[in-house]
């Protein structure tokens, strides 16, 4: 298993401010380097020796979930979420399907998932929302 | 025994005074020397000056060619050149950089959506 570093998320960042620009862009720039190194780190998280997140699909979701939570960034946290969707997903020979998890799809979860306060949805809901179809759209690519 | 001791006091009060009045006289003679000197180091100053001048001209002769050398070195602007390393917008791992490409052409309205 491969996991994204920390440097991975800030190119990533510079590269999407760079990319789609925005009101508050600042590419590269950390806002919060504790919730950046959390995010990073919460699919390796292990409680009692056992890792709290065991299949891929759990990994990819409390990755992004940890992000938007965090919101390291002062802007562009829902766009940088998505591209380290998909490149955590290519980092381990594996790709998602767009029939599934599509522009449509992936806007309105990430959204709800980066507003789930002020929305008044409990998180829970939100990440169990986000594994159920990370589990369905992720697929092994050959 | 006491009664020595107060007359030395006293004498020795008395030679105290005299010292300060000495002291004062020392003070005059010094403030009239002092005066001399000032108008020594009056004229001295233009010479002292023209050694600096002289001293300053054979060191701005280095300091011109330790600025062609960085301008040799530097754009034409006199700025260093950017070391090699990573371009903006650029990965260091070639895997996260096929993989953003990717994600923009799978979701190109849904980062434009996304934005703030």
């Amino acid at each position: 298993m491969r996991y994204l570093t920390v440097n991975d998320v800030i190119e990533l960042h510079r590269a999407v401010s760079a990319e789609f620009g925005g009101t508050q862009a600042h590419p590269g720039v950390v806002e919060s380097q504790f919730g950046l190194i959390s995010a990073v780190q919460r699919p390796q998280v292990t409680t009692l020796g056992r890792e709290a997140y065991p299949s891929f699909a759990d990994k990819v979701a409390a990755f992004v979930f940890a992000l938007l939570q965090a919101r390291p960034f002062r802007g562009g946290n829902r766009r940088v979420a998505l591209a380290s969707l998909v490149a955590f997903c290519e980092l381990n020979s594996r790709s998602v399907d767009s029939r599934i998890f599509d522009e449509k799809t992936a806007e309105t979860l990430l959204k709800r998932a980066a507003g789930y306060r002020e929305l008044g949805i409990p998180p829970e809901n939100v990440f169990s929302e986000l594994r159920e179809l990370m589990t369905r759209a992720i697929v092994a690519t050959q | 025994m006491t009664h020595g001791d107060k007359a030395k006091g006293k004498k020795a009060a008395s030679k105290a005074s005299g010292s300060q009045k000495s002291s004062k006289a020392v003070k005059a003679s010094q403030v009239a020397k002092s005066g001399k000197n000032g108008k020594k180091a009056v004229q001295a100053g233009p010479k002292a000056e023209a050694q600096k001048q002289q001293s300053g001209g054979k060191a701005a002769a280095p300091a011109k060619a330790v600025a062609k050398a960085v301008a040799k070195a530097g754009g034409s602007n006199g700025k260093p050149k950017a070391r090699g390393g990573p371009e903006p917008g650029g990965f260091t791992n070639p895997v996260i950089a096929s993989a953003f490409k990717r994600a923009v052409k799978k979701f190109p309205n849904a980062f434009r959506r996304l934005t703030d």
